[in-house]
């Protein structure tokens, strides 16, 4: 009966040390092992395209949301924020030309950030830039608002400036070595792919409450939206059973996001169809900007490899064909030495 | 010089970094992305309808969710997509002519992003309308957009409206309805504000 006991609570503590140490190198595996900053560094010329475009827009109107007599005055947003933690650097502006002052420094910020010039110090003022344009005016924002705070937050994080920046072009010329690969550049794609990952199942779970989503019209009730609609597929109306495919096509596609995106096979499908799901956004529901700002964020499960095949020609890639897709694509299984680094690190 | 031989495969001694020779760092790393992925995922579980537990939660996180702007509850178009709402305005002056005027506006808010900004207004505003808890906030937000036409338009006094546009259903518009059909709109009177409200 002892012996028993006792062979029986071996087992459990060989199964909690056995766990503990596979969960510890699949963690560090996951997180800290190095990777090719390139997926970060195209984000990071991106994002800084859409934020750049973003805010620039609030030029036509900027008195309009963010001077002193705005749709949403500085009182009301107090009011709205009761007991909150909202900051703006836009509250510091009580004249039209501080305001505009500061403008001109976010818009100069993006700038340096999309060309890559002072990268870690540029990546931290963008971020500021954009939550604080986003808690002064709270009540115009959206899902593109959103997407724009998740990139400039992880852009932060890594060394997003390693490439495809006026940086790594100055520190060429200056001699310097420049970082094949970074943990951190590995931390800040990962923190996106798990942000995203949040993003969808809760868009697709958020759905399930809603009866239209299940009998399959909810489709329907972005394309006949007047003030949503951009491209008019009202013919579509002939067509329910299109429109009941495309109803749960869309909650199968946000509910299985966060699963069959970290399989490597399945991933290019599912980036596929983000791409023509985004795209339909881009074109028929009016919101470009959010639609492609939802395509930059999806790039963080576009691998390294691919990103500088396409970029700097295929002998670059280190990779060939098919494979650059799929077997060696994101980060989950792309480095071969990424096995032997976590476990290192595990120790 | 830049050392960029084969992609995706780290210099041998590549995790032999700071990050190998300081466990202790990657702990601290280890508990803040815990903590940051725990903070995501509350947001949105944080969403009515939720329990007591996902809102004590919420409180928790609150400073370091709407201090880092995390604060979302990704319901894209959910749980319904719903109809969409704008906000109509007459503007009367001190020479008693009257201008009318509505926002979102196609024609006048261009490039897209501004007339979405615009749409999003009109859509906070009914956040407010629909939501009792909220009448404090309703009051001061229409308030606000009011002041802020007259101000931009010089006007003496704003009547604000908040227009509701009901999508049909697939059978009205093969039926020949179309989508600015009068009878999809209902409208909701807000008041008029000016130097004295009414």
């Amino acid at each position: 009966m002892f012996a028993r006991m006792r062979w029986l609570i071996g087992l459990s503590v060989a199964y909690l040390r056995d766990g503990s140490s596979a969960t510890a190198t699949m963690w560090n595996r996951f997180w800290f092992a190095p990777t090719d900053p390139s997926t970060l560094c195209l984000i990071r010329v991106l994002a800084g395209l859409m934020l750049f475009y973003t805010h620039a827009v609030w030029t036509l109107d900027l008195q309009a949301f963010f001077g002193e007599q705005s749709w949403l005055s500085r009182e009301v947003i107090a009011q709205a924020n009761q007991g909150g933690y909202s900051w703006s650097v836009l509250n510091w502006c009580r004249s039209p030309a501080a305001l505009w002052s500061m403008h001109v420094a976010a818009l100069t910020t993006f700038v340096l950030l999309t060309i890559g010039l002072w990268t870690r110090v540029v990546s931290v003022l963008a971020f500021v830039f954009t939550v604080s344009y986003a808690h002064r005016t709270p009540g115009a924002l959206y899902g593109l608002d959103q997407i724009n705070g998740l990139l400039s937050l992880y852009l932060m994080v890594g060394p997003s400036g390693l490439r495809f920046s006026v940086d790594a072009w100055r520190a060429r010329r200056a001699g310097q070595t420049i970082d094949s690969s970074s943990v951190t550049a590995n931390l800040a794609i990962r923190l996106m792919q798990c942000h995203m990952c949040v993003i969808y199942l809760f868009a697709g779970l958020s759905k399930l409450q809603g009866l239209s989503w299940w009998t399959g019209f909810a489709f329907w009730g972005g394309i006949a939206n007047q003030e949503y609609q951009t491209l008019d597929l009202t013919w579509l109306a002939d067509w329910p059973l299109i429109i009941n495919a495309l109803t749960h096509l869309t909650v199968a596609f946000e509910l299985s996001y966060c699963v069959l995106i970290w399989n490597r096979w399945t991933r290019p499908l599912v980036l596929l169809v983000a791409v023509f799901l985004h795209l339909g956004i881009v074109f028929a529901l009016g919101m470009p900007t959010f639609g492609l700002a939802m395509l930059i964020a999806n790039a963080a499960f576009v691998s390294p490899t691919l990103i500088r095949s396409l970029i700097d020609g295929p002998a670059h890639g280190g990779s060939n064909g098919s494979k650059s897709l799929a077997m060696r694509a994101p980060h989950f299984d792309s480095h071969p030495g990424s096995v032997t680094a976590g476990r290192r690190l595990a120790r | 010089m830049t050392v960029t031989t084969e992609d995706n495969v780290p210099p041998k001694n590549a995790v032999e970094s700071v990050w190998t020779r300081r466990p202790w760092l990657r702990r601290i790393v280890s508990v803040g992305l815990v903590l940051h992925l725990i903070a995501l995922v509350i947001a949105p579980l944080a969403v009515a309808p939720t329990s007591p537990l996902w809102q004590r939660a919420w409180l928790v996180f609150r400073p370091y969710l709407e201090g880092m702007n995390l604060n979302h509850g990704y319901h894209f178009f959910a749980p319904e997509p719903g109809p969409s709402h704008l906000v109509r305005y007459e503007l009367h002056f001190d020479d008693g002519h009257v201008e009318h005027g509505i926002f979102p506006n196609a024609q006048q808010h261009q490039p897209r992003l501004r007339y979405h900004r615009h749409f999003m207004l009109s859509e906070f505003l009914n956040n407010l309308a629909i939501d009792d808890s909220r009448r404090g906030l309703f009051d001061a937000v229409t308030h606000s957009y009011a002041e802020h036409l007259r101000h931009e338009h010089h006007a003496a006094e704003v009547t604000l409206s908040l227009r509701r546009h009901y999508v049909p259903g697939p059978q009205h518009i093969s039926s020949g309805k179309r989508l600015d059909d009068l009878s999809l709109f209902a409208e909701r009177p807000l008041g008029t504000y000016g130097s004295e409200r009414r």
